[in-house]
């Protein structure tokens, strides 16, 4: 049932109602993503990262009609089978939801790609250099860092850009300007950080919640720094690690 | 809309109080073995993978020594062996080639002298295994062919010392199934090993903010992730359907306190050995190499294109700073060239190859230049790492050194014959071998059991004395119960100590 709002929010973007996907004017130039692809042109049966599961076709087959419970009374699943991302899908939907190429994600000390990095951790395999055929058994405890890593450095890299070129900010173009003193500003961008990420709408408490870090924040680069902060608690849900 | 808040204060509660627990506020959620993490032991294995034949190193055979067996057994000319003081029981090959199997690589082993340095804490103990199957038999190898519930050496030293430790347990070398988990499933979560795919790199992995691009306040970064993982987490949809998988049960898990202890204790200061310079230009991104970047990088001075000397270099380093209790190191089964060799003709530089293709199972090709190449190789490492852990204090005047057991694991021996009188030859996989420990807690300057010099048969010892037996082979499960003897690891009767490897 918690894809009721999603495959709504799908079938608006697919009726142009919605700005989904990049939401600003580019649409990841060079980002070489596929599951990002994926996950807007096969939208209507795909999950997040463009991969059917059997849970969407049961989920989706019961919807009609039935505007689906409020939040907070979600049903746990009884075949609570997710899985995660891994580091090529998670760098692939983070590059077309924050419309950055993929190589400007993120590099670990100006040299290193970051997902090259960080890959065996977070799930992937590398057979021709590690001989390791088969993603670890466990997830090392370095895994949830890596990520925040990967992701604190895409939001700041966002960021940055739309700071420098407001007028042509792709996620934060309320607050770009440097003032992100006004909570009806930063909900506009809360809610477009939900379509961009997690391709559905928030919340009103979760808009409530992110909207709030604001005043938790140091006065220096509030602005920017929220916009970052706030990109990087939605980009590192578990939401947003897992299909 | 009201605002609901998540407080600096609040966040930084969280983070101070993982702090001040460090990782004896670890300790207190994890119920390891009693007493073990006051008083631990350090356990290094190097992996030999592809079958380190103990008839090529300390246990080697001269010509003389094997008599009218020589011409067709896989013995050494007395000119090129090592020549010891008669006390010692090892024997090495100390000579020149001109190639590894056919890759036309001049090198010079030097064994004798790690065995003049090191033979006091050098235990050879004779074994039988029970596969040629190199998977099957490197897994065999560090659980003992499941001596213990299935559990391997590491994962118990881990479980009986590292409970206070941030990563009891860390694999750095891959690709073999000398890192494979266990079976034993009843173990905590952290004794099982953690995987580090790039030693030079993975330190960064160990601090969410610092280094990156955009890195923020501390601050700042622990009001975000409360408010991600008490807040927007745990209220949303989502979860509430999916909280109960185990891929997400594990993620949310491995969050929190124990992201914050491993941050607070700054471990991306102490682990970092590379130098400060391009490509690395650490402090261009507000790092600093580890105080002991410098002394690592000296020991192991090819960091930058051996794998191994990277793995080693930041294995001293975890243990050094207490991070882990037990880390597995070992060559790969890939050719290494130092960057820009060229493959020209005319043959590689001496010293430009670091290994060979499929390490010591390269001795299908050539057996003794392979086996010869590979153990100065594991020689040279375990000398270095030593050498660092002879230099660090552990208290009342022991070093780390008196506290460490470096256990070169391998898949099984080689076959003992040879074309009648070849300088080189191939072999075969031979379940008959044995294995070399190295240790101030072992029986140093030991054989225990020995080897027939006609045959190049290993044969074994009785556990208690270690008087040799020649009718007797030692089983897999009795080295591992002996090893865990040495590492005082307390297997509640479940497998037997041999006395007789211990010091």
């Amino acid at each position: 049932m918690f894809l009721d709002q999603r495959a709504l929010l799908l079938g608006l973007c697919t009726a142009g109602l919605l700005a989904c996907g990049g939401g600003g004017s580019s649409s990841g130039d060079g980002s070489g993503s596929t599951g990002g692809t994926d996950t807007q042109t096969s939208a209507p049966t795909s999950g997040p990262s463009g991969t059917e599961s059997e849970s969407d076709t049961e989920d989706s087959a019961d919807e009609t009609g039935d505007s689906g419970p409020q939040p907070g009374e979600q049903a746990p699943s009884a075949r609570p089978r997710v899985k995660f991302k891994t580091a090529e899908r998670y760098a692939a939907d983070l590059s077309t939801a924050l419309s950055l190429p993929r190589v400007a994600l993120c590099s670990e000390l100006d040299a290193f790609d970051c997902i090259g990095v960080h890959r065996i951790a977070l799930g992937e395999v590398d057979a021709f250099g590690l001989r390791l055929f088969e993603p670890l058994e466990t997830t090392p405890i370095t895994a949830p860092i890596a990520v925040d890593r990967i992701a604190l450095s895409a939001c700041g890299e966002r960021a940055a850009q739309d700071f420098a070129d407001s007028g042509n900010a792709a996620s934060f173009q309320e607050v770009a300007g440097g003032d992100a003193s006004g909570a009806s500003d930063r909900d506009a961008v809360v809610a477009r950080l939900y379509r961009q990420l997690l391709l559905r709408e928030a919340t009103d408490a979760e808009t409530d919640a992110v909207t709030s870090m604001y005043d938790d924040l140091p006065e220096s680069g509030r602005a920017q720094t929220w916009a970052q902060m706030a990109c990087f608690v939605i980009a590192t849900s578990t939401e947003a690690l897992f299909y | 809309m009201s605002h609901s808040k998540i407080t600096r204060r609040r966040a930084l509660q969280g983070l101070t109080a993982a702090a001040a627990g460090g990782f004896a506020g670890l300790s207190g959620i994890r119920p390891g073995h009693a007493g073990g993490s006051e008083d631990p032991r350090f356990l290094i294995v190097l992996c030999a993978s592809g079958g380190a034949s103990i008839i090529d190193g300390p246990l080697a055979i001269s010509t003389s020594e094997a008599g009218v067996a020589a011409p067709t057994l896989n013995c050494f000319p007395d000119v090129v062996m090592g020549d010891f003081d008669p006390s010692i029981p090892f024997s090495a090959v100390d000579a020149s080639l001109g190639a590894v199997g056919p890759i036309p690589v001049p090198f010079t082993t030097g064994q004798a002298q790690f065995i003049n340095a090191h033979h006091d804490d050098m235990l050879v103990s004779t074994l039988t295994t029970t596969s040629v199957n190199h998977q099957v038999a490197q897994a065999r190898a560090v659980t003992g062919n499941g001596a213990w519930r299935g559990r391997t050496i590491q994962e118990s030293v881990a479980n009986q010392y590292g409970a206070a430790f941030p990563l009891p347990n860390v694999h750095l070398t891959t690709g073999t199934d000398f890192t494979q988990r266990g079976s034993d499933e009843s173990l905590p979560a952290w004794a099982y090993g953690e995987q580090v795919a790039n030693p030079a790199l993975w330190p960064l992995a160990l601090d969410g903010s610092r280094g990156t691009s955009h890195p923020v306040d501390p601050g700042v970064l622990a009001t975000a992730r409360a408010l991600r993982n008490d807040v927007l987490d745990v209220n949303s949809r989502f979860n509430q359907a999916f909280a109960g998988s185990d891929g997400v049960r594990a993620w949310t898990g491995l969050r929190g306190s124990n992201q914050a202890a491993i941050e607070q204790a700054s471990l991306i200061d102490q682990l970092l050995f590379v130098p400060d310079e391009a490509p690395y230009n650490l402090s261009a991104r507000g790092l600093q190499p580890s105080p002991d970047a410098a002394l690592v990088r000296s020991v192991f001075p090819n960091y930058d294109w051996d794998p191994l000397h990277a793995q080693a270099a930041l294995a001293f380093l975890l243990i050094k700073n207490r991070v882990s209790v037990t880390v597995t190191i070992g060559p790969s089964f890939d050719l290494v060239l130092e960057d820009g060799t060229s493959l020209g003709g005319g043959g590689l530089p001496e010293g430009s190859m670091a290994n060979p293709p499929i390490a010591f199972d390269f001795s299908h090709q050539g057996h003794r230049s392979t086996q010869a190449f590979m153990w100065s190789r594991l020689y040279e490492v375990a000398n270095g790492l030593i050498t660092l852990l002879q230099g660090e204090e552990w208290l009342g005047g022991q070093s780390l050194w008196d506290r460490t057991m470096i256990h070169v694991a391998t898949d099984f021996g080689r076959s003992k014959n040879r074309v009648a009188n070849a300088g080189e030859f191939g072999t075969g996989h031979d379940l008959n071998n044995g294995l070399l420990t190295i240790s101030p807690m072992v029986a140093g300057n030991t054989v225990l059991g020995g080897r027939d010099p006609s045959t190049g048969m290993t044969y074994g010892f009785d556990p208690g004395t270690g008087a040799p037996e020649t009718g007797r082979n030692m089983t897999e499960e009795e080295i591992f119960g002996g090893l865990l003897g040495v590492m005082g690891v307390d297997t509640d009767g479940e497998t037997d100590s041999v006395p007789a490897m211990e010091a």
